[in-house]
């Protein structure tokens, strides 16, 4: 009897201890995640301003979303023509690049860090620097293209590539999709190259039956946090076209930032950002579902 | 087990720390025993606290604060508590709304004209205050300036510091070089469809255009085909006018005939700068930076001449735009007689706070507008700032702000449009017109309907 009640005390002194030790953390999700969330859930039903005060408007904010406003399905159809071409991109270049960086070749550690670098460099700074080689008439990109006689297009005020442009300059700094795939790839047994090329695999066929496979699970962790992270782009066409040319480039974190912050319609700001926390976690259990048929644990 | 919880604590204290806000805080008792007569009126009234949020950085706070620190030094008796929330990021609109609705506020807080009602509900009628003061204001305010802080029902919700205006500024030598004669007052857009011409050349980094595109272009343009984008009331848009299409076309041309650069060459290369470095022949200069791009252009050996800012091409009025701050005094302020004398003094009861914001701006103390803002001259060419003292009185509130900023920034779209994507003006019009015509009746102004 008094073992079974000494156990029992010491399992609710763990639990006790558990949740002292995890209570900052808890209180950090609880007050600066959970609340806010809940909050801004009950903004949307409301026509707050800047102060977060307003009258209860029932669903007239998704009425205006769905039914009234034009640009909120532009900004949702620029948002994801900007993820589908970043995500693909960014995946297939970070595991060349990773596997390039995964070979021993001489100053291998000067590439690692050269391709590092653009990641940790700030943002705001090198987004401007890109608006200077992106100018349509002395950027770098033109200039080049005009000492091979070709004439460099509107790269940033054309609306057909300005979304592209962007898409180029983001994919400059996927140094932290590297380093996921470069250790992905370098935990892959070196037994599996061996015995591939004693069969006669070439590189090629190694790449396709050994390292991608087996680098699976590196390639859906950068899928999800590159999905999540696409959806939400703000700073690139914020600073590079302001959204233009013609709303080309606005996209659904622009749009709610003007709402909540320019236009003082913090309610209507709110459903803005409930649709895409809606759509960013449908696609990302789509793609988790997808995961049992195609990542591969090694366990 | 205490060992524990100080460990919890600790972390807990370290969280909180590291997710404070920041602001800037100056806190005085003043002690000067400098007095003005209208101290020495207001000392025997007034006492207690009062607590003062301005926005900005630079210049214009750096003159913000000297005058406010005069006010301080007049008036020991109260004790003042003066703010600066950096603007950057809408980290103002932000911490400003959030404390005005929470009812934290200050006593007084910095505003503009150009909200348009945004945050009226969290401002004081001043009327009974300046009724019962008894002072004329057109006598002691600068002529134009005080409008933009009526609402559209009357309610005077703020008090003016100091505003800007424009001019234009030319580069004597291109036009000497390209043989075209100067221009001169009451010029509109399509005269500059004819003498820009000779000014429009080169390419890549010789590039040159006849005019460099302000961030005020936008707004200008939507005046420059004769007509007003809304009525005075706020309750009409007139962007399905027949001048806005005019102006929209005038702005098609001038882009697309390399007059004026477009918006993608205009963000890496600003207009001050593609002005001073020679490769624009004209300028919208502005009060608040007159004095800078006067030097800069001088010391790159630029000749330079000033006129008038152009006239609407239908009705033939100037077309000048305004840029304003002001005061408020918060509906949840503590000490509103003395936000009052504080704005009192601010906006024309003493010259000393006036003559200390002159350096970003023209003051709306009459008196000292038209005496010691209008003489400072700038750089060799001696110009003065009596020109924007001049046409200050005809000038229209930054017409995209606040409340009306997403009608702005349809217009922008409508002007993407035509200038880079080459739409067809009336066809831009027709799509975009209506979408302006719906946020005005959204405007909380307008209706009483739901949804924001």
């Amino acid at each position: 009897m008094k073992n079974k009640k000494n156990k029992l005390n010491k399992k609710w002194s763990d639990i006790k201890n558990f949740y002292i030790y995890i209570s900052p953390w808890l209180i950090y999700l609880i007050v600066l995640i959970v609340y806010p969330m809940i909050k801004s859930f009950i903004l949307c039903f409301t026509d707050s301003d800047f102060g977060g005060k307003g009258n209860f408007i029932g669903l007239a904010n998704f009425v205006k979303a769905f039914q009234e406003d034009p640009l909120f399905f532009k900004v949702f159809r620029n948002t994801l023509w900007y993820v589908v071409l970043f995500v693909p991109a960014s995946l297939v270049l970070s595991f060349f690049i990773g596997w390039l960086l995964s070979r021993k070749i001489h100053g291998r550690g000067f590439f690692r860090t050269v391709f590092y670098l653009p990641y940790i460099t700030a943002g705001v700074a090198v987004t401007m620097l890109w608006g200077w080689i992106f100018n349509g008439d002395y950027g770098l990109i033109n200039y080049i293209l005009s000492l091979l006689g070709i004439p460099g297009p509107h790269w940033l005020t054309d609306k057909r590539i300005a979304m592209v442009s962007i898409v180029i300059m983001c994919l400059w700094s996927i140094g932290n999709s590297i380093l996921i795939m470069l250790s992905g790839i370098q935990d892959i047994p070196a037994s599996y190259y061996e015995n591939a090329r004693l069969d006669g695999a070439s590189t090629f066929r190694q790449i396709f039956s050994i390292t991608i496979p087996l680098c699976t699970p590196s390639i859906f962790f950068n899928l999800i946090i590159g999905v999540i992270g696409a959806f939400q782009i703000f700073n690139q066409p914020y600073i590079l076209t302001k959204g233009g040319p013609v709303d080309s480039t606005r996209t659904v974190s622009m749009y709610l930032f003007s709402n909540a912050f320019e236009y003082g319609k913090m309610g209507y700001a709110s459903t803005i950002a409930w649709c895409l926390f809606v759509i960013i976690m449908l696609v990302t259990i789509l793609i988790q579902s997808s995961s049992k048929k195609w990542v591969f644990y090694d366990n | 087990m205490t060992k524990k919880l100080y460990g919890v604590l600790f972390a807990g204290l370290l969280l909180s720390f590291t997710t404070g806000c920041s602001r800037q805080k100056n806190t005085a008792d003043s002690s000067s025993s400098g007095k003005t007569a209208t101290a020495t009126e207001a000392k025997s009234k007034l006492s207690g606290d009062l607590v003062i949020w301005a926005w900005g950085a630079d210049q214009e706070a750096k003159a913000r604060e000297k005058a406010i620190k005069i006010f301080i030094a007049e008036h020991p008796e109260l004790h003042i508590t003066y703010s600066i929330i950096p603007t950057a990021n809408s980290a103002w609109d932000q911490k400003a709304s959030a404390a005005l609705a929470a009812g934290t506020g200050p006593d007084v807080i910095q505003m503009s004209p150009d909200y348009f009602g945004m945050n009226t509900k969290y401002y004081r009628d001043l009327r009974p205050y300046v009724k019962a003061d008894g002072v004329d204001l057109n006598t002691v305010l600068v002529k134009g300036m005080l409008d933009g802080y009526y609402d559209t029902d009357g309610k005077l919700e703020g008090f003016p510091l100091l505003a800007n205006c424009f001019c234009l500024a030319y580069n004597k030598d291109m036009f000497d070089k390209a043989g075209v004669p100067y221009p001169t007052n009451g010029w509109t857009f399509e005269d500059l469809l004819k003498w820009g011409k000779a000014f429009v050349g080169g390419t890549g980094v010789n590039k040159t255009y006849a005019m460099a595109k302000h961030w005020v272009t936008n707004n200008v343009m939507a005046y420059a085909g004769g007509g007003t984008p809304y009525s005075d009331d706020l309750k009409t848009s007139h962007f399905d006018s027949r001048e806005m299409l005019k102006g929209l076309e005038l702005y098609q041309k001038l882009v697309q005939g390399g007059y004026v650069p477009t918006d993608a060459a205009q963000e890496t290369m600003d207009a001050s700068t593609l002005f001073i470095s020679g490769k624009a022949a004209t300028y919208f200069i502005g009060g608040m930076d007159a004095g800078d791009t006067i030097t800069d252009a001088e010391e790159n050996g630029i000749n330079l001449g000033f006129c008038t800012m152009p006239c609407g091409v239908s009705d033939g009025k100037e077309i000048n735009i305004q840029f304003a701050t002001g005061w408020a005094v918060t509906t949840t302020a503590k000490n509103p007689d003395a936000a009052w004398q504080f704005l009192k003094e601010s906006a024309y009861a003493n010259d000393d706070m006036a003559k200390a914001t002159c350096g970003s701006g023209m003051t709306s103390n009459k008196s000292v507008a038209e005496s010691y803002y209008e003489n400072m001259v700038y750089g060799k060419c001696r110009f003065s700032n009596k020109i924007f003292v001049d046409h200050m009185g005809i000038t229209h509130i930054n017409p995209f702000g606040g409340t009306l900023s997403p009608a702005g920034d349809i217009w922008a779209t409508m002007i993407s449009a035509v200038t880079d994507d080459n739409q067809n003006a009336a066809a831009a019009q027709a799509e975009y017109a209506p979408r302006v015509e719906k946020e005005f009746q959204n405007f909380s102004f307008n209706t009483a309907r739901g949804g924001n």
